[in-house]
């Protein structure tokens, strides 16, 4: 026995069956049981019935094409301002730490919440509309609108100190050193920050990026409240499946956005890959 | 002869004793003999046999009716010493939870259910519901109006799921808006006045508030005939070939015409509550809504006390949610108690004066409302003349057309 545990590959076995084993219980377990509901029948016989209806109902194709505008979306506003904002931070200036403190708040707070403020705050005849009425304003249609804007702010204020977490850390990593380095050979602020200093902390903004992206798609809350009753996004349209009971519909959706996030991760790897070759290649 | 008018007097006596109701019950749970339990000897036998169970769990699923469970928890705590363990759920998780729970052979976690009436197929196919018929055998069930007795919607339930509280889909309007005169009557005169007064109806998506699911069954009523109206009031439908049907029946062009219409002119809603509280920001004048929800926006000052009450001619849905004891309930007896109490006339006269929560009794009438609450419920002249049975599967199914054949096209 003890020589078997003096095996180096018992031992790594040993040691990553911590993590390998909580990874095969609690996310291989469920996404193979998931697996097999979506492809079985009431009389467990096999099908493809559910994937069919993801991919041939007008609803659920909408619903989604809305996942990946509600995904997507967000990432764009929030690392539009994410960035600036982990940039400032890095700055010294007055309250900077009160600033830094706060702008943290809206992560502990449930979408849910987010959801409910702003049908309070937002929505028309709302809070907001009604103190600026008296000045012969009022607010766009954000709650119910179109093209899901109130969806896409809900989300963007609750995502982007998350972002910024992220991305002042990616910035923070990067050796003062470096900086000097490309301003004393002449580059601008500018150009130091576009060439130099994004590109170190691109493995860090991607990352934020992806958890970002899943985070927004995933969300039930935010457009199952704030957004138009039509189209729904699928993680609305799989709580209503699953009222309905029909689990093995259920299965399959989350096989499909699983599917999207697993493929939004591979695009992630890629790319941080690449990072890394032309960082090695720069440093050759 | 004297044997055989001794016989005729045996026969006789076990016909006034045994129960009306003699199929065998699923119950998993039980301490005493159900099958002996009449209206007669129902207090002698449950109510010792709840007093040793000395708790019963409760689960109710609509949000509205806390205050309403929780005045009746406190009558019948006080009136049997039965401790009450309540909790509010949301009805389709719960349903899920008790088939799950059913399936694997294990004691429900709820001992009486309030739930929705139409969650009744879905249940009972599920062998959730125990069979123990209550309008039969519950003393206070005397006065149960008989056309809900033994069946619900269509679907029979041999009084195992019977409705204690009746509520109605309608038409609500802020009267300081729409004056009386410009009240739409039917649904044609709705689509007209949606017109003309471009986005301030609302309509709730069917498949996110009954009072939508609702609304979408009553347009169907109105503008199907013959064959497709047979089908459409077809309670003997399963909900998926309910689904089959709308989604391919060419008979439901005329509705999605109309949604078509209508919805080009009126706000699409996110629920029940989203319709009324627009109204109440004055962003819409008129919506589809639910009597009982409509008195306690009121009540809670979410509403205008402006804001009344219609029906349209042909009629629109009514509907009413409904207690039943889990076939593997835990205490039975208390349950049988309390959903006892929950229909005695005391409790339903609160209820609709309170909820404005309309009674399967029939000794109950809108008569016996104040004035002060007559005026937010739907008034007589419409009411229940205009209110058409639900039939909960087909709304469903006609809310997912509509989600396919309009909003998704």
């Amino acid at each position: 026995m003890q020589a078997m545990l003096r095996d180096p590959k018992v031992q790594l076995a040993l040691l990553l069956l911590p993590g390998v084993g909580y990874l095969l219980v609690f996310f291989g377990g469920p996404l193979v049981s998931a697996l097999i509901g979506s492809l079985r029948l009431d009389d467990s016989s096999f099908t493809l019935q559910w994937y069919e209806r993801i991919f041939t109902r007008a609803t659920m194709l909408r619903g989604l094409k809305t996942s990946i505008y509600y995904g997507v979306a967000p990432v764009f506003v929030s690392l539009v301002v994410s960035v600036p904002l982990a940039l400032l931070i890095r700055q010294s200036f007055w309250g900077r730490k009160l600033f830094n403190g706060l702008y943290k708040l809206p992560m502990a707070v449930p979408g849910i919440i987010v959801a409910l403020m702003v049908i309070i705050l937002a929505e028309r005849g709302g809070f907001i509309d009604r103190v600026i009425a008296p000045f012969g304003l009022s607010l766009p249609k954000l709650v119910r609108d179109e093209w899901g804007i109130g969806v896409i702010l809900a989300s963007v204020w609750k995502q982007i100190p998350f972002m910024t977490l992220i991305i002042t850390s990616a910035f923070a990593g990067i050796p003062e050193d470096i900086r000097h380095a490309a301003r004393s050979l002449g580059a601008s602020r500018l150009s130091t920050f576009v060439f130099v200093e994004v590109p170190l902390a691109m493995p860090g903004i991607t990352a934020a990026i992806l958890l970002t992206f899943i985070g927004s798609m995933g969300s039930y809350a935010i457009p199952d409240i704030v957004g138009p009753p039509s189209p729904r996004p699928l993680s609305v349209l799989m709580i209503f499946e699953f009222n309905e009971g029909r689990f093995a519909q259920v299965y399959a959706m989350g096989m499909v956005l699983s599917l999207f996030a697993v493929a939004v991760l591979l695009a992630y790897y890629a790319l941080t890959a690449n990072i890394g070759v032309s960082r090695t290649k720069g440093d050759e | 002869m004297t044997a055989r008018l001794l016989a005729i007097a045996a026969l006789a006596l076990s016909a006034t004793t045994a129960p009306v109701h003699s199929a065998e019950t699923n119950l998993k749970n039980l301490d005493f003999d159900i099958s002996k339990v009449t209206r007669e000897n129902f207090y002698d036998i449950v109510v010792p046999a709840a007093k040793a169970e000395g708790t019963v769990t409760m689960y109710n699923f609509a949000g509205s009716f806390g205050d309403a469970w929780k005045e009746l928890i406190t009558r019948f705590e006080a009136k049997y010493g039965i401790k009450v363990e309540y909790s509010d759920v949301k009805g389709a998780q719960a349903n899920q939870q008790l088939i799950a729970v059913q399936k694997a052979g294990e004691d429900a976690p709820v001992d009486a259910y309030f739930a929705g009436g139409g969650d009744y197929p879905l249940l009972s196919s599920a062998g959730v519901v125990g069979n123990v018929p209550l309008t039969t055998i519950l003393p206070n069930m005397n006065n149960y109006d008989p056309a809900l007795a033994q069946s619900l919607f269509g679907k029979p339930h041999g009084g195992a799921y019977p409705l204690v509280h009746l509520n109605q889909t309608a038409i609500g309007y802020d009267s300081a808006f729409v004056k009386p005169g410009d009240l739409p009557k039917t649904f044609d005169e709705l689509l007209a006045w949606a017109e003309k007064n471009p986005m301030r109806l609302g309509v709730t998506l069917p498949s996110k508030g009954g009072s939508g699911g609702g609304f979408i069954y009553s347009v169907a009523l109105n503008y199907l005939t013959g064959e497709c109206r047979t089908t459409l009031t077809d309670y003997t439908l399963t909900a998926e070939q309910a689904t089959d049907w709308a989604m391919a029946s060419e008979c439901l062009e005329p509705v999605w015409d109309y949604y078509r219409k209508l919805l080009g002119v009126a706000e699409l809603t996110n629920g029940n509550a989203d319709t009324l509280n627009l109204i109440n920001n004055q962003q819409l004048y008129m919506g589809t809504v639910w009597e009982d929800q409509v008195m306690t926006f009121i009540r809670d000052k979410q509403l205008p006390e402006t804001f009344r009450l219609t029906l349209l001619e042909n009629g629109q849905v009514g509907s009413g949610d409904a207690f039943f004891i889990p076939a593997n309930a835990k205490h039975v007896a208390s349950a049988l108690l309390l959903i006892d109490m929950a229909i005695g006339k005391d409790f339903q006269a609160w209820k609709l004066e309170n909820k404005a929560s309309r009674s399967p009794r029939t000794d109950l009438s809108s008569d016996l409302i104040t004035p002060e609450t007559a005026k937010y419920l739907l008034p007589a002249n419409v009411y229940p003349r205009l209110s058409a049975p639900a039939f909960w599967d087909m709304s469903k199914a006609l809310g997912e057309a509509l989600d396919e054949k309009v909003l998704s096209q």
